[in-house]
């Protein structure tokens, strides 16, 4: 049986297999569709210096080198005290456990936006230091009460916040029944029967317990073992009652079949028929999209869909997705990061379901492969109405020099400048020396932290202080921010669709939490706008599917869309 | 992937076997590069690759001036994804043999895998000049346009790595995938319907062959494909997924024993031998185990299975 790398050729000495494994990278080339050149792009400065956020993740790290340890570092992004500015929610590790059920207090940190790249530490006031040995953490309104709840993933049991509206928050995972006490990774709160009650999707990652490590080593160095040792641990729907309670419904909604080593999940309604399918980016086994049948189940069809394989065929080591438009035809493309010497996968959406992989064409494989990317957002940075891609990167051996050279185990992030006709150019190096500093990137946030417009990012850093990067000089182009606030349900509004329109040109994106590798971005929708001076149509089709319009609304400026009563 | 037998296993049960009484060990002639060569092209004809670049280390070292040694010393290395040593060892060869073809390939398929598609495009570009029909440097040239965006340059050299009776299935592959992301559905359909009966045993040629007809509106037909598809997949990642628990299992059994950890080692020997009931080698390691712990009637036991397996391995097909 021959396979994807071919066969040694017969030669006096073997001869390589025919064709590298891989697809393998592609650079920038001559900009083409409706981007305007980039004479001067926007800049990120690092603001975390001053700004109060002195939270430095710890992965509790040891010479065992147990596989947790180098997989944490999520971020959340929640406006948790309503005024209108996003606050920063940080997953700490702290120390394995010996077992997995056991949980010392957890170093998440929570930290109030004060303005002026200024934050204040109100963890403790919050009550929301978590426990156990943490991943990541994602935001919705799950009792609608009109504040954003907190979920953290753990390495262990999870833990629910409620948001008590007093500035405090109540761990209340045992009386909702919320919980997993598996190693959870991704998550995301949905409404996937259309109730109107947020549901919640916790991804698994392996059946990986203290107490069972073994020493794994690279030939005789020691290292991390990889996930192919360990079987998948798959999902959990949490089906929200109403009250304020939740019921596992996965076997019921045919999510319990298909098991993925599971770490990012981004959920979207990438058909367009008016509910949300759910996309999940596996480690070393294939990726799962599951098509919501509008009945309370799903099917799985990543292999026909084409979002489960490279190109060639191939499980790849899916880490982070996130999901886009970013060719313009109003459908929702995917990305997920993947492994060292693997492009990250850009998954082309050609309609009903059916992907195309088109990594090695898009100007993103070349600088991909040579990072081991984690978090990733898609994101218009310069405002030019045309999606940019960010993604967080890191190794995860510590000794990667060694075990895997030539690759380094901090590592650059990546930008990419989208260029239309899903092509884009690697402008890393047209950064700021600061952006540019390498990093164990893990989560990766993007929200407008300084509310002037333009995307700014957060990455968590394994074993490290977070990266808060202040976006310069996207303001420049028109923009158009829109808060969607639900009364018929989650006050967060996920799920719901919204459009602008601006002569023969619209953007769509969706109300998301979770995405991007165990974090949490802004719930608030932000579009570039280019040089567009009005907005001539605002349209929101609201989970329920009823469509609700603005007409002639002005840009550089943030536009409330409240469903009505 | 590592290899099931890595050489300190190898190591560890050939000493074990030292202890166990033999015939006196008889003196063995001193191997010459040629021996080497060849040990080490049966180790990697079996994909132990790691093993195998001992034995083309030691040719280099018989045979400085053996440019075929230095070859196979990189693509020892190269099979191991460990690009800069391969590059190292294939530079030593071009220095022997600069007009190479098959050499200039190889190299260039390294400094592709770095992702330095220039140099790999000029190294590619050489070996054509020196060898115009080698298809492979043409499907290589045809995948760094694709990620150069040069859809004309792709498209003429995938024609020209394709245009033999029986080319490289590879280089339909991505032919076809060139033309099902270009949204060229007949001519992908096409290339990989030629692929499938070209190479019916690589998956990917059915999985896109399954996409296209998925695209084309054709449910029905593609289902066939795509089941073929994940058939050929999950027995290929199954076998790799197999051998790589089972070596893991093994080399931590062996950091325990050297730890002196023997309940911790038969752990994982144990649970190796769950995993692969019919390797010898899990056996031959439990019997060692077993007689560091005294336990002579269970160690003589597996070292009985080992050899009955062996046995029987050996009287029928060939070993893996």
């Amino acid at each position: 049986m021959t396979n994807d790398v071919g066969s040694p050729r017969p030669s006096r000495a073997p001869f390589f297999a025919a064709c590298g494994a891989l697809v393998l990278g592609a650079c920038s080339r001559a900009p083409e569709g409706t981007a305007a050149p980039a004479a001067t792009l926007p800049q990120f400065f690092d603001r975390r210096a001053g700004s109060g956020v002195e939270f430095v993740h710890q992965n509790g790290k040891t010479e065992a080198r147990q596989l947790p340890e180098t997989m944490g570092g999520g971020v959340a992004v929640i406006d948790y005290d309503g005024d209108g500015r996003q606050d920063l929610y940080f997953v700490d590790s702290g120390k394995l456990p010996a077992k997995l059920e056991e949980q010392a207090p957890g170093g998440n940190r929570l930290y109030r936006n004060l303005g002026g790249w200024r934050f204040e530490d109100v963890t403790e006031k919050a009550g929301v230091r978590g426990r156990g040995y943490g991943m990541g953490a994602v935001v919705g309104d799950y009792d609608r009460d009109g504040r954003p709840d907190l979920y953290v993933t753990n390495y262990g049991s999870n833990v629910l916040y409620h948001n008590e509206g007093d500035g405090r928050f109540r761990d209340v995972t045992a009386s909702a029944g919320a919980d997993d006490a598996r190693w959870s990774t991704g998550a995301a709160f949905f409404d996937y029967d259309r109730d109107g009650q947020l549901d919640l999707l916790v991804q698994n990652y392996l059946v990986c317990r203290p107490e069972d490590h073994r020493p794994y080593s690279i030939g005789d160095v020691p290292a991390y073992p990889v996930p192919d040792l360990f079987d998948p641990e798959g999902l959990r729907l949490l089906r929200n009652r109403g009250d304020g309670t939740f019921e596992d419904a996965t076997e019921r909604a045919g999510l319990a079949a298909a098991r993925g080593k599971g770490l990012g999940v981004v959920i979207a309604d990438f058909d367009d028929d008016g509910d949300p399918d759910v996309y999940c980016a596996n480690d070393t086994t294939a990726n799962l999209l599951f098509e919501n049948e509008g009945d309370g189940t799903f099917v799985e069809v990543g292999l026909e869909s084409g979002a489960g394989y490279s190109a060639e065929g191939r499980e790849m080591s899916g880490m982070g997705t996130d999901a886009a438009d970013i060719d313009g035809d109003g459908r929702l493309d995917l990305v997920v990061t993947n492994f060292q010497n693997e492009p990250n996968s850009i998954y082309r959406n050609d309609g009903g379901l059916s992907f195309t992989e088109i990594s090695s064409r898009t100007g993103t494989a070349r600088a991909a492969l040579g990072r081991l990317g984690f978090g990733v957002r898609w994101l218009d940075f310069d405002l030019d109405g045309v999606q940019d891609l960010v993604v967080a990167n890191g190794h995860i051996h510590d000794n990667a020099p060694i075990v895997d050279p030539p690759a380094t185990f901090a590592q650059p992030p990546l930008l990419f400048r989208g260029l239309g006709s899903a092509r884009f150019e690697d402008v890393t190096a047209r950064q700021t020396p600061s952006f540019q500093v390498p990093r164990v990137g893990r989560g990766l946030a993007v929200a407008d932290l300084d509310d002037d417009g333009d995307p700014d990012c957060v990455f968590g850093v394994l074993g490290g202080p977070p990266a808060l990067f202040e976006n310069q000089g996207g303001e420049r182009n028109a923009w158009l921010r829109v808060r969607v606030k639900g009364t018929h349900r989650d006050s967060t509004a996920i799920g719901t669709r919204v459009t602008v329109v601006v002569g023969d040109r619209s953007w769509t994106q969706e109300v998301r939490s979770g995405a991007s590798y165990l974090s949490q971005g802004d719930l608030r929708l932000l579009f570039g706008l280019g040089a567009a001076t009005r907005v001539d149509v605002l349209r929101v089709r609201w989970p329920d599917g009823r469509v609700t319009e603005k007409r002639d609304l002005a840009v550089r400026a943030q536009v409330d869309a409240v469903e009505d009563p | 992937m590592g290899p099931l037998l890595h050489s300190w296993i190898l190591a560890s049960v050939l000493a074990w076997f030292a202890l166990l009484p033999q015939t006196p060990p008889q003196p063995l002639p001193q191997p010459t590069a040629a021996d080497e060569v060849s040990l080490g092209q049966q180790l990697f004809a079996a994909a132990r690759y790691e093993e195998a670049e001992p034995h083309f280390l030691a040719a280099t070292r018989l045979a400085p001036n053996d440019a075929g040694a230095w070859n196979a010393l990189g693509t020892a290395r190269h099979a191991q994804k460990r690009w800069p040593a391969a590059i190292e060892a294939f530079d030593r060869a071009r220095a022997l043999v600069p007009n190479e073809p098959q050499l200039l390939v190889n190299l260039a398929i390294c400094r592709f895998e770095l992702h330095e598609l220039e140099p790999s495009a000029a190294l590619f570009t050489r070996a054509l000049e020196l060898a115009p029909a080698e298809s492979r440097a043409h499907l290589f040239l045809a995948r760094i346009a694709v990620l150069l965006g040069d859809d004309a340059r792709a498209e003429r050299e995938f024609a020209a790595a394709t245009k033999a009776a029986a080319p490289d299935p590879l280089a339909l592959l991505h032919q076809g995938i060139f033309f099902l992301q270009a949204k060229r559905l007949d001519e992908a359909r096409q290339v990989l319907e030629r692929l499938v009966v070209l190479d019916p045993n690589l998956p990917g040629g059915w999985l896109n062959l399954g996409l296209v007809l998925q695209k084309q509106g054709k449910k029905d037909e593609a289902r066939p494909h795509l089941a073929r598809f994940r058939e050929l997949s999950e027995l290929l990642v199954g076998e790799e997924r197999l051998r790589m628990r089972v070596t893991a299992l093994l080399k931590a059994s062996n950091t325990d024993l050297e730890g002196g950890r023997l309940d911790a080692a038969l752990k994982s020997a144990l649970a190796a031998r769950d995993l692969a009931p019919e390797a010898p080698i899990v056996h031959q390691f439990l019997a060692h185990i077993y007689q560091l712990q005294g336990r002579r009637a269970d160690s003589q036991a597996a070292a009985n299975k080992a050899k009955e397996l062996e046995n029987a391995a050996n009287g029928g097909s060939a070993p893996r």
